[in-house]
């Protein structure tokens, strides 16, 4: 199993959206996917319609009082799992957090599901925020995801330092992508900066795909569903993130064996 | 000279971000082994098997010699211990361990194929697996050609499932399968 989390050291530069579309991108793709909120806040919750908010979830199987069997919620989308917050009290937070930082809550918690998924897509809070650090201690995989603008562009080597310092720790958690997000086109001081972080990134960092700033992505949210979903036909941005998925695959191993993944005739 | 407009030194940051990529991955081959023959047993969770890596052998079972003493710190340094503990239980022809996608973490004269494939067969195996034995992680034995045997054993580490392979003539008994998965356990845990 792959546990990639999806993380970047500065807040609302599009995680919870990135981890949420990508998951749907991947299990469409054939991956059994369980996308788990790492946020305690519960972004992915508050991104869906449904019975989710209210949900019981990864706090209560951090907290022993459920198995994660018991709180994973099915989808439409047949082969994508989620994982909720579930339910944690404001007075809980401080307490909770620090208890999570070793990682070894996680690690229980992830290894539980070792058999059932290819991969685990965890959303987390941003920088360096207790449960963060506790996801990546146990990840295999970060996909960062940067905007489109110098702010979030700036804070990216603090966020590298952050994942040395784990890897030197043995820890093997590792870079697979860095994705840039709300790419404004008209904008050149945003493309310009898009720009400059695709050529500083190696190849296999790099993602040919980036992700456009567009009001879509409020609709959806306005709605509560994944892009893909928003309409029957999936709108052209929501092909991007199986764009995404298609360039992830085989740096997390994802693809599939030769045998496969042959190719089909068209004709017989 | 262009504006810097992320304020990155870009030769600092290609260091860093040489030390922070993962390594390439292996696509998983098909199998090449013919015949198969499946045997599985119980086996310790991680934290049991810390106590238990001296396990007592039944009459007529191999005693391990010495007893497996997990090294502390580096990951490669933990994986190449257990290597060496394992080459002084049986005589081997190949020894490796691999993630799930088969990639080769270390490893004494092991062939790629091999590696490939049996990463690729005990994914799909330790599914069935945990049907029938929900309790343990999976073992087997399996006849390659000739009177070599795989021995594949499955690991749950922290960070997702692992192969530990021996090619070897010699079969295994019960105590020398349990000392060897209980070695492997106690490789990859969390420290
Ligand atoms: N490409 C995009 N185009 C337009 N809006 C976007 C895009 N990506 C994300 N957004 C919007 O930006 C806001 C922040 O996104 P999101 O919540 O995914 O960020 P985040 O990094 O998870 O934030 P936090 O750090 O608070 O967890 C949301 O309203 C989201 O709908
Ligand atoms: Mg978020």
């Amino acid at each position: 199993m792959r546990i990639l989390a999806v993380a970047s050291q500065k807040g609302g530069v599009g995680k919870t959206t990135v981890a949420l579309n990508l998951a749907c991108s991947l299990a469409r793709r054939g991956a059994e996917t369980l996308l788990v909120d790492a946020d305690p806040q519960g972004s992915i919750g508050l991104s869906l319609v449904g019975r989710i908010s209210s949900s019981r979830g990864l706090a209560e199987c951090l907290r022993g009082e459920a198995r994660a069997e018991e709180t994973v919620l099915k989808t439409r989308i047949a082969c994508l799992k989620i994982l909720p917050a579930g339910n944690l009290s404001e007075a809980d937070h401080e307490m909770w957090a620090s208890a999570l930082a070793d990682g070894s809550a996680f690690g229980r918690l992830f290894r539980g599901l070792l058999n059932d998924y290819s991969i685990l897509v965890v959303d987390t809070a941003s920088g360096l925020c207790a449960s963060t650090l506790g996801v990546l201690k146990n990840a295999n995989a970060v996909l960062l995801v940067v905007q489109a603008e110098p702010l979030s562009t700036r804070s990216l080597p603090q966020f590298l330092d952050m994942l040395r310092a784990l890897r030197r720790n043995n820890h093997p958690v590792g870079l697979v992508g860095v994705l840039v997000n709300m790419v404004q086109a008209k904008l050149s001081d945003s493309t310009a900066i898009a720009q400059e972080i695709l050529n500083m990134l190696p190849p296999q960092l790099a993602l040919a795909t980036t992700i456009p700033r567009d009001p879509m992505f409020l609709r959806a949210s306005a709605k509560g569903v994944p892009l893909g979903l928003l309409y029957r036909k999936p709108h052209p941005i929501a092909l991007l993130f199986d764009q995404v998925a298609a360039e992830l695959e085989p740096r997390m191993g994802l693809s599939k064996t030769e045998e496969e993944n042959e190719a089909e005739p068209l004709l017989d | 000279m262009k504006p810097n407009l992320s304020w990155i030194d870009p030769d600092a940051f290609s260091i860093v971000l040489s030390e922070v990529s993962t390594d390439p991955e292996p696509s998983p081959t098909p199998p090449t082994f013919s015949t198969l023959d499946i045997g599985f047993w119980p086996e310790n969770r991680p934290g049991e098997a810390a106590r238990q890596h001296e396990a007592v052998p039944a009459a007529g079972e191999t005693q391990c010699r010495p007893a497996f003493v997990p090294r502390k710190g580096k990951l490669q340094d933990r994986f190449e211990n257990l290597i060496e503990w394992i080459l002084l239980q049986l005589p081997c022809e190949q020894v490796f361990l691999a993630d799930r996608e088969g990639l080769i973490l270390a490893h004494r004269a092991a062939e790629p194929e091999l590696v490939a494939a049996s990463s690729w067969f005990l994914s799909s195996w330790a599914k069935v697996h945990k049907y029938l034995n929900p309790e343990g992680l999976a073992a087997h034995s399996m006849q390659l050609h000739g009177d070599r045997l795989l021995h594949l054993f499955q690991g749950a580490a922290p960070w997702g499932q692992m192969s530990l392979g021996v090619v070897s003539e010699k079969p295994l008994d019960r105590n020398l399968t349990k000392c060897i998965q209980d070695a492997l356990q106690n490789t990859i845990k969390e420290e």
